[in-house]
């Protein structure tokens, strides 16, 4: 057998990493999807535009928060039940499966929840901005963790050793990818929010008249 | 801990250091248990192992402790070899040379049971590094997979937008579908032959015969002229290991597919398998729904399988009649049934698989995990076809005897119910039966000669002309 090699703390830092992206990539899906069926009433050449946009950044965020999210807890999983074994301790399996996750993130399962009101609307577009950023921050985070993770980590399989570095240049792109799109998206946001709340006002409007 | 020679108290000595070197380098808690539990006889161990960083060679380790046996075989050997009995009148150096070797046989059976105890640690290791070996590469596959979906990446086939995978079963390869591939494609369609050596052979349908291409630009050439008629890729895949599970074939025919430019929005596939292939392709559907368009299949044991039972629990009869139920690649399934072992080093195969789980139960683990793509399963045309023979029989009537011609309820390998997967429900869209006149018994069963089934393989091109018609149409609307 080859070398194994990890950090035994990896497991406490990976766990809250998960638990924080997981919350905050449910909350932006949340909000994008929200925006998008707001958008789905809205008929006005920006709305459109906004609305195309959000369509390719709901399918981009909830192909790569189930990925990644996977990736980070079956790398866990496998450090805690090396690490378990080490230590003659029981180890517990709590690996999720590529297909929950998928689940979990999936713009059907948000779209299907989604309730428009008027006071979520307000809600929603107070909050945008703060998650975008939170999400941006925590992807800072989980990135410097992975590039711990892959650095610092020796697995004795061949195959997937062979592609071990070529991923890391490839989650950094994604990651990076990802960053440019809140970039773009917070870019949008007031433009999005001022076309959300005119449009919103002349429905309200009209509805009075 | 006993008092030893001075000689062999300074090299055990020595033995000591390497070993909390090697402690601390590791910083391996049960690697210190196995030192302290065997060695306390010889040296004690001070290392600390609370440290962060977890580094373990077990071969490194291994090698280690036979230098430390060889250096005091050396050394004993040495001194017999000094030893000049002459010179020894009193007999006394004799005396301490013999309670040294005594000394020193009890040191190195202490250091063979270390060594032992090592084994079973790696195996231990080696076990957990399995069972986690196929989630974390397939994890990498899906980060690769959108990799190449956002930066446009472009495969050798980027572009054909309707992809036929042909898939084998258990102890065979794809070979017997370069038949049913070459008639159930139209003129101008390139197979792709993944051949388990790793070599790639490429043809083109011309005049119902598959051509063989020898040269790269007649390949761009004729992949091009594809991609512009909106023609179809045929890819017959050679699994890497003959009898490797489900699972780990899903996985490595992802991989492949993505490398070829076959895994995007565009892209349709359409899976055509025979026995444990059709295991294999539902699993690939199964991880992959968003890129299968239909699956087809004959002969799949979709229930669990007598046959596959009797190989995994009974190996060497099924090494006897020449199966190989052992082959296997790393994957190890995480369901304790699914699994079975080599001296010690555990394995998840086709074997185990037909032994222990009806293709039920994943679906509904899936079901409950993910219920859209159960949704996309139903969406998707499912053609399980089973394969069965006439028999006759006659009556004893001493008046009118009479032939009577009779089915069979398997194809000899196979029952007709499990072939139609009816444990499947209504996943399975259609269940057509079809007589195989070659073969007979469990020796030479008619289950091999489905793939070549003249029926079989009118379904495989009519399945690909109706999924070519369907995408068409859809197309237009």
């Amino acid at each position: 057998m080859n070398t194994i090699t990890f950090n035994k703390d990896l497991p406490g830092k990976t766990r809250s990493m998960i638990s924080g992206l997981e919350e905050k990539f449910s909350t932006l899906l949340q909000q994008m999807t929200y925006f998008k069926a707001e958008l789905d009433r809205h008929h006005g050449k920006a709305a459109v535009r906004l609305q195309e946009k959000m369509v390719k950044n709901l399918d981009f965020f909830s192909k790569l928060s189930s990925r990644l999210l996977y990736f980070a807890d079956t790398v866990l999983n496998f450090v805690n039940a090396v690490a378990a074994l080490d230590s003659a301790a029981c180890a517990t399996n709590t690996l999720t499966s590529r297909a929950e996750y998928q689940y979990t993130f999936s713009t059907n399962r948000f779209e299907e929840e989604v309730k428009l009101t008027p006071h979520a609307l307000k809600d929603e577009t107070e909050q945008f901005e703060g998650t975008l950023i939170a999400v941006d921050d925590l992807l800072t985070e989980f990135h410097t963790l992975l590039n711990q993770v892959i650095y610092e980590t020796t697995f004795p399989w061949d195959d997937v050793d062979a592609s071990w570095h070529s991923a890391k240049t490839q989650i950094s792109s994604i990651i990076q990818m990802a960053k440019h799109r809140i970039e773009d998206m917070s870019k949008s946001a007031h433009l999005l929010i001022d076309e959300l709340t005119r449009v919103d006002n002349l429905l309200s409007h009209q509805m009075i008249k | 801990m006993s008092s030893h020679h001075p000689e062999v108290a300074a090299i055990i000595n020595r033995h000591r250091s390497s070993a909390n070197s090697m402690l601390k380098r590791s910083q391996s808690r049960y690697l210190y248990n196995i030192f302290v539990a065997n060695l306390s006889g010889v040296f004690s161990v001070s290392a600390n192992v609370d440290g962060n960083v977890l580094h373990i060679t077990i071969d490194d380790i291994k090698s280690e402790i036979d230098s430390w046996i060889n250096e005091l075989n050396t050394f004993i050997e040495d001194a017999w070899n000094r030893y000049d009995s002459e010179k020894d009148e009193s007999g006394a150096e004799f005396v301490r040379l013999s309670s040294m070797g005594n000394d020193i046989l009890y040191i190195t059976m202490d250091y063979n049971n270390t060594k032992a105890k090592l084994d079973e640690m790696e195996l231990e290791f080696q076990n957990t590094v399995r069972l986690y070996h196929v989630p974390v590469r397939s994890a990498l596959t899906d980060i690769h997979i959108l990799y190449n979906n956002e930066t446009g990446y472009n495969g050798d086939f980027s572009g054909m937008k309707n992809v036929s995978v042909y898939i084998h079963g258990i102890e065979s390869t794809s070979n017997e579908f370069l038949i049913g591939a070459t008639e159930g494609g139209q003129e101008g369609d390139i197979i792709v032959h993944m051949r388990r050596d790793g070599t790639i052979l490429y043809y083109v349908i011309h005049n119902g015969k598959a051509v063989l291409i020898r040269d790269d630009s007649k390949l761009t050439q004729l992949k091009e002229e594809a991609i512009k008629n909106n023609g179809r890729l045929h890819l017959l895949y050679d699994t890497e290991q003959m009898n490797e599970h489900r699972q780990e074939t899903s996985d490595d025919l992802a991989r492949k597919l993505n490398n070829l430019g076959l895994l995007n929005d565009e892209t349709k596939i359409d899976m055509f398998a025979h026995s444990y292939g059709g295991r294999r392709s539902l699993q690939f559907a199964m991880d992959y729904p968003d890129h299968v368009r239909s699956i087809t299949t004959i002969g799949t044991p979709y229930d669990t399988n007598m046959l596959g039972s009797m190989a995994d629990n009974v190996r060497w009869l099924a090494e006897w009649i020449g199966q190989n139920p052992k082959e296997a690649s790393d994957y190890l399934d995480f369901n304790l049934d699914n699994q079975n072992d080599v001296d010690g080093l555990y394995y998840s195969n086709a074997y185990t698989d037909l032994n222990s789980e009806p293709m039920t139960e994943d679906l509904h683990n899936l079901k409950a995990a993910n219920p859209e793509v159960y949704e996309k399963l139903l969406e998707m045309e499912i053609t399980a076809a089973a394969g069965y023979r006439i028999e006759y029989t006659y009556t004893h009537s001493p008046i009118n005897p009479q032939r009577i011609e009779y089915k069979t309820n398997s194809d000899d390998t196979v029952s007709v119910e499990s072939q139609n997967g009816e444990i499947l429900g209504d996943l399975i869209d259609y269940r057509p039966q079809y007589e195989i006149e070659d073969g007979t018994g469990v020796t030479n069963p008619s289950h091999i000669y489905e793939i070549e089934d003249e029926d079989f393989r009118a379904l495989i091109s009519e399945i690909n002309v109706k999924m070519l018609e369907e995408a068409e149409g859809s197309m237009e609307k």
